[in-house]
């Protein structure tokens, strides 16, 4: 996936450069979705986070003819958001230590208080904010759509690509097993690795 | 195979989520009217500084600055075109001051301009310096011209 992705960001930014406004509709479109969850997995509120990845997109623009690699700017962006983030973070004088920002309190998850559709919805949401910080931030980030690459994800996180596949293992591990333990009676076979889900 | 059932699991996720927090479309509108920014003319002044740690050269130093003492105010630089910009921006309850210094930039036609193309005129005084008081947050970046003329840009930052 991410070979494909790169030819196809290669092509669009060769568009790009000549202001083809289809072609940066297409790279918005398409990575509009990731940059607000690498914000949300940073805890960023909204405003925070609409300024953050307009910030980014600007400097996507003023750098478009310059840009080196132009077949990785979805790992480009990923890192120009988490600096941001961090910018941000920093500006709202929290303390943010390299690496702990995952220990920043999220007192305002906007999904703890919204209407999910089903009961299994929900618990399956407490479930997942009961991991882990770290676990919470890679899973929010691998929730963005379109899917996001690995080498993305890396650059949203700032881990390396290969721990990325492994990583996501244990989290999504660690969540079975919160789930198996939680008083909603999920069907067996969602929390055993090798059950089918629902 | 756990790989399947993984990637049903963080379906369901991105489900949820897709549900419950989606992007608001202000945010989407204002990414697909940002290639209207795209400029051509200005040669570029770089960022090349950055208290609140934008730069990665600079991260991991202002990181620890940043933990012993939260609440600084930040400094930005920007050089190129001939021409330096430096900014000092303090937080305040009514909004951001910010208090800059063009050095080498002619003293008329200054402009700050924000991340939705509006645009405001800088009142620079006899050393280049300008005070602006009350400003919102969200990414701007400034426009003169040099001493011989030519246009330069700043690098957007978020203030």
């Amino acid at each position: 996936m991410d070979k494909q992705r790169q030819v196809e960001n290669l092509a669009l930014v060769a568009k790009m450069r000549s202001d083809d406004p289809a072609a940066w509709a297409a790279v918005t479109d398409r990575y509009t979705n990731l940059l607000w969850y690498i914000a949300r997995s940073m805890r960023l509120n909204e405003e925070d986070a609409a300024d953050a990845i307009q910030t980014t997109w600007l400097r996507l623009v003023e750098r478009i003819d310059t840009v080196r690699q132009p077949e990785s700017i979805g790992s480009w962006l990923a890192t120009t958001m988490r600096r941001e983030c961090l910018a941000a973070l920093r500006r709202r004088s929290r303390v943010v230590v390299m690496e702990a920002w995952a220990d920043v309190p999220d007192e305002a998850d906007p999904l703890d208080d919204a209407l999910l559709r089903t009961e299994q919805d929900s618990a399956l949401w407490r479930s997942f904010r009961s991991l882990k910080p770290r676990c919470q931030s890679l899973l929010r980030v691998l929730m963005a759509e379109p899917p996001p690459g690995y080498a993305e994800v890396a650059a949203a996180l700032d881990m390396p690509v290969g721990s990325v596949g492994p990583t996501r293992q244990r989290c999504l591990a660690a969540l079975r097993e919160i789930m198996a333990a939680d008083p909603y009676p999920f069907d067996p076979g969602t929390t055993e690795p090798g059950g089918a889900v629902r | 195979m756990t790989a399947d059932r993984d990637d049903e699991l963080l379906e369901w996720l991105r489900r949820i989520a897709a549900e419950a927090d989606p992007v608001p479309e202000n945010i989407g509108v204002a990414a697909r009217s940002a290639i209207m920014l795209h400029d051509l003319d200005g040669e570029l002044a770089e960022l090349i500084a950055d208290s609140a740690g934008t730069t990665s050269e600079l991260e991991y130093e202002t990181v620890r600055r940043a933990a012993a003492d939260p609440v600084e105010d930040r400094l930005l630089s920007f050089e190129g075109g001939g021409v330096r910009v430096e900014l000092e921006i303090m937080p305040g309850d009514n909004g951001l001051t910010v208090i800059g210094q063009l050095v080498g930039a002619a003293p008329d036609g200054c402009e700050l301009e924000y991340g939705d193309g509006h645009r405001a005129t800088l009142e620079l005084d006899e050393l280049g310096r300008f005070l602006l008081d009350r400003t919102r947050g969200g990414p701007v970046r400034m426009r003169c011209s040099s001493v011989n003329g030519s246009p330069v840009v700043t690098s957007w930052v978020n203030l």
